[in-house]
């Protein structure tokens, strides 16, 4: 009853004085009859990104240096890339990586803690550090007049940590309780089981952050040991994107890490990750889970032109917002909010899966969709519209990653990460010339027979699975 | 003597970069629209800030909070939603706010898209009225109710700290189409609105392209918004809510003055103080808690919330250790708190979203990049000075909330 008060109250709202349903009947325009109203003009060619020169060079300790001037804003970004110590790196102990990288702003040199804290804040400085498999990083960024304050005090990071266990106690307390939430998120839990799958026992194969069991185990003198062995000059890179000229930059940096003498051991020779690995379907049971997160995918090659083709292929297959995975999954099923498809690239693998979750009574529908929309792109080349609009997205992605002085930091840092070479020209060429049959060709190669994991309620999923013929793979 | 000369060129150096390098250009089209342009060759996308000097301030019966949901309901040439859709599908997006004194709409799209976005808004400014539809009328007002439903405790403050304003959001319901029509005929028309654009355009091109898709546009006659002048809270006020919050927490409110004067700087700084886990608050707390300061401007006066969550803790003991807190600001150390202000401040205009709002602020409010890092360094007299006038106990809305 009270209901139809509400819509019956609603509907006189509506009634009174009511608006037209259409326009129509207004009273004679002034619209300009110049401009056609009716069709706005539709965007134009973006004019071209401007050249940036990129400094490039070694300082006599080894340490490698990245320099761009960015001159609008007296804003400086830093990013300190340690290539000897990610996380596959720290052999037996997964985990021990993350936390040494976490420990660096914990106190250093003269400054215990919270002092190193505050003095960061003085400095009107950002610092954060990021593990990843094969590297780790420090990022800061800081206001022009605070680059030799704040370059010393991530020097000081990096080369006077104390790694006390005290702030071990605490931040690995800390990294056991975040391990524990992921387990929430099925999403992550999938992704993480992908990895497994995917890499095996290879260090690809486990998380960059560990897992709680070996966090555990990780004492500090366990961290003063592998930053001794992984953080050194020869192994060291340091780009900084800003507003000053490039030879004050280059003094600063010197200033900081010009007489770091300290000599790593060489870096060891990499594991090989091994040829693709048959297909399975991997299932990490959820009793009575209402959701299902879903990824498909599998370890690919890819280098050069195909590396650019199998960009713009992932741009029109699984590239987030009218992609063809979205426009099918989310806006014509509405089986799912999201769905998206993606590359990881490391130095000695990679690969590209899809990423997606679902209701409980939609996952096997959804999965028979996925891999129909695979055996669709591997045969059917992508139509002129969505190749330029993947060119486009992808030409207008890079150029928006330029406008911060953060943002070339990073775009730098993937590079220098993935050893290519430090520039974007000619990207714009390089994805004109991309065709759809090569674009379908990229598809083609990496996505035939990809392997599956999900995380769901095995009881409700399982006969549907099992049907899909793969080997099934309990985790 | 080599080395020291070259130490005097670079500082020279680094002080010549140490101000950004963000040249404007100012016009006034003949039917008052004032136009700001922020060239900025280095970046590939553009920002449209259209600022509408009407906000939830004023007017009683909500008709500025009903425009912020009809923003992209369909005007005379566009279908509903069209105006989105149509940037999304250039690369860009789009957003609409409101606050106490203005309205904005945001958008920023790749640089080729900017001619769309302009006649886009061009439509909207004069033919958001005549695109009126019943069900989206209705849909409108009841946002209105469901605005006020989420904001209930800071409109309950707001309104506490100054009972002569409107409530906020007013009341959509007595609103009908012709009302509508009237108020935004008479408030966001070209006399009342600045439009920024900030990025990547040839200046010459856009300005001829403003002219023509805005100067067309009738002019509302000149109205006058009442000046008031800010002043602190005459008595302190008590008040006791339910909202939809997981735990209680005490919230705290002051008036501000105006924008950019020397007491509101003093008050930014301060809340950088006072909040956040080593600020002066949480060294007066026993116990490590959530606190959150907010600083709303407003060009008759704004104001600075300061949001702690209590739990089972008294009340009665937090609230004297936040005014402790407050009597701390006179000696507080004031260098990374003016650090990290500028910081964020300057870091901020690298978004050309951003950067577009505060080259409207700075229209609006006259404020300027040099103007707002100078109001950074405030001294330790100036913060005791607000701590014993805006910041007083006497002047303090205080309201305990408590889950419902």
């Amino acid at each position: 009853m009270r209901c139809v008060v509400l819509v019956v109250a609603l509907a006189l709202a509506a009634c009174h004085h009511p608006p037209p349903d259409s326009p129509s009947h207004l009273p004679p325009s002034i619209w300009p009859t110049a401009i056609d109203w009716a069709h706005p003009p539709a965007p134009e060619a973006d004019p071209p990104a401007r050249d940036r020169t990129i400094v490039d060079h070694s300082l006599p300790n080894g340490l490698r240096l990245v320099i761009v001037e960015e001159p609008r804003l007296p804003l400086i970004s830093v990013a300190t890339i340690h290539r000897a110590a990610g996380s596959r790196e720290d052999g037996a102990q997964p985990g021990l990586a993350a936390l040494t990288a976490d420990l660096l702003d914990e106190g250093a040199g003269a400054l215990d803690a919270d002092t190193f804290a505050r003095q960061v804040e003085a400095a009107g400085a950002h610092l954060d550090v990021d593990i990843a498999t094969d590297y780790a990083s420090l990022h800061a960024t800081t206001l022009a007049d605070h680059l030799d304050a704040t370059l010393a005090l991530v020097a000081a990071a990096i080369r006077q940590p104390h790694l006390y266990d005290r702030d071990l106690q605490r931040i690995r307390a800390i990294r056991i309780a975040e391990l524990a939430a992921e387990d929430d998120r099925p999403r992550t839990v999938a992704a993480l089981a992908f990895d497994r799958v995917v890499f095996g026992a290879h260090p690809y194969g486990h998380p960059a952050e560990g897992v709680a069991a070996s966090v555990a185990t990780i004492g500090a003198a366990d961290c003063r040991a592998f930053w001794e062995r992984a953080y050194g000059p020869a192994t060291t890179t340091v780009i900084v994107v800003g507003g000053a000229p490039a030879a004050e930059l280059e003094r600063a940096v010197v200033t900081a890490f010009g007489d770091w003498a300290v000599l790593v051991p060489p870096l060891a020779p990499p594991p090989h990750v091994g040829p693709a690995r048959a297909p399975v379907l991997a299932f990490l049971d959820r009793p009575g889970a209402t959701e299902a997160a879903i990824v498909i995918g599998k370890q690919v090659e890819l280098a050069g032109g195909d590396r650019l083709a199998a960009d713009v292929a992932n741009q029109v297959f699984g590239g987030g917002p009218g992609s063809r995975l979205d426009r099918r999954l989310r806006e014509e099923l509405g089986v799912t909010s999201g769905a998206a498809s993606s590359f990881w690239r490391g130095q000695l693998g990679s690969t590209w899966s899809i990423v997606t979750s679902t209701s409980t009574s939609n996952a096997a529908r959804t999965i028979g969709e996925l891999r129909a929309l695979i055996e669709t792109a591997r045969r059917i080349e992508p139509t002129p519209a969505e190749l330029a609009r993947a060119r486009s997205l992808m030409l207008r992605g890079v150029s928006g990653v330029f406008e911060t002085t953060a943002g070339t930091t990073r775009a730098l840092e993937r590079l220098v990460v993935q050893n290519r070479e430090l520039t974007f020209d000619g990207y714009r060429e390089r994805i004109e010339q991309i065709t759809a049959t090569a674009a379908r060709a990229a598809i083609d190669d990496a996505w035939s027979q990809p392997s599956i994991v999900v995380v769901g309620d095995w009881q409700k999923l399982g006969p549907a699975l099992a049907a899909l013929g793969l080997p099934i793979q309990k985790l | 003597m080599r080395t020291l000369a070259g130490c005097a060129i670079l500082a020279v150096a680094l002080t010549a970069h140490a101000e950004p390098t963000l040249p404007t250009e100012r016009f006034v089209l003949a039917n008052g629209l004032t136009v700001v342009l922020a060239p900025d060759p280095d970046v590939a996308t553009v920002a449209m800030h259209a600022w509408y000097a009407s906000g939830s301030d004023d007017d009683t019966r909500g008709r500025p909070a009903l425009a912020t949901h009809l923003a992209f309901r369909g005007s005379h040439h566009l279908g509903d939603g069209e105006y989105e859709r149509r940037i999304e599908a250039a690369g860009g997006w789009t957003d609409v706010t409101l606050a106490a004194d203005h309205t904005s709409l945001v958008a920023v799209v790749p640089a080729g898209a900017l001619g769309l976005v302009l006649q886009l808004e061009a439509e909207r400014m004069y033919g958001l009225p005549e695109g009126l539809r019943a069900n989206r009328f209705v849909e409108a007002r009841d946002a209105i109710a469901a605005d006020r439903h989420a904001r209930a405790t800071e409109l309950a403050v707001a309104h506490a700290l100054d009972p002569a304003r409107p409530a906020a959001l007013g009341d959509g319901s007595a609103i009908d189409p012709e009302d509508f029509t009237a108020f935004w005929r008479t408030h966001d028309d070209p006399g009342h609105a600045t439009l920024v654009i900030a990025g990547r355009f040839e200046p010459v091109a856009t300005r001829k392209l403003i002219e023509r898709d805005f100067g067309w546009i009738p002019r509302a006659p000149a109205s006058s918004r009442p000046v008031a002048t800010p002043a602190p809270l005459a008595h302190p006020v008590m008040i006791e809510l339910a909202d939809d919050i997981p735990a209680r927490k005490l919230v705290i409110a002051f008036r501000t003055d105006r924008p950019y004067a020397p007491a509101t700087a003093a008050i930014g700084v301060a809340a950088q103080l006072l909040g956040g886990k080593h600020g002066l608050i949480q060294q007066r707390l026993r116990s490590a808690t959530d606190i959150r300061t907010t600083l709303v401007p407003a060009a008759d006066g704004g104001r600075l919330t300061i949001e702690v969550v209590v739990g089972q803790t008294d009340a009665t003991v937090m609230r004297a250790a936040v005014f402790a807190a407050i009597g701390d600001l006179g000696q507080a150390d004031l260098a990374p708190a003016r650090a990290v202000l500028d910081a964020r401040f300057v870091e901020s205009l690298e978004n050309l979203a951003f950067r577009a709002e505060a080259f409207a602020r700075f229209e609006a409010w006259h404020g300027s990049i040099a103007a707002v890092r100078a109001s950074f360094g405030v001294d330790r007299a100036a913060l005791a000075a607000i701590a014993a006038t805006w910041l007083a106990d006497t002047a303090a809305v205080t309201a305990i909330v408590s889950p419902r």
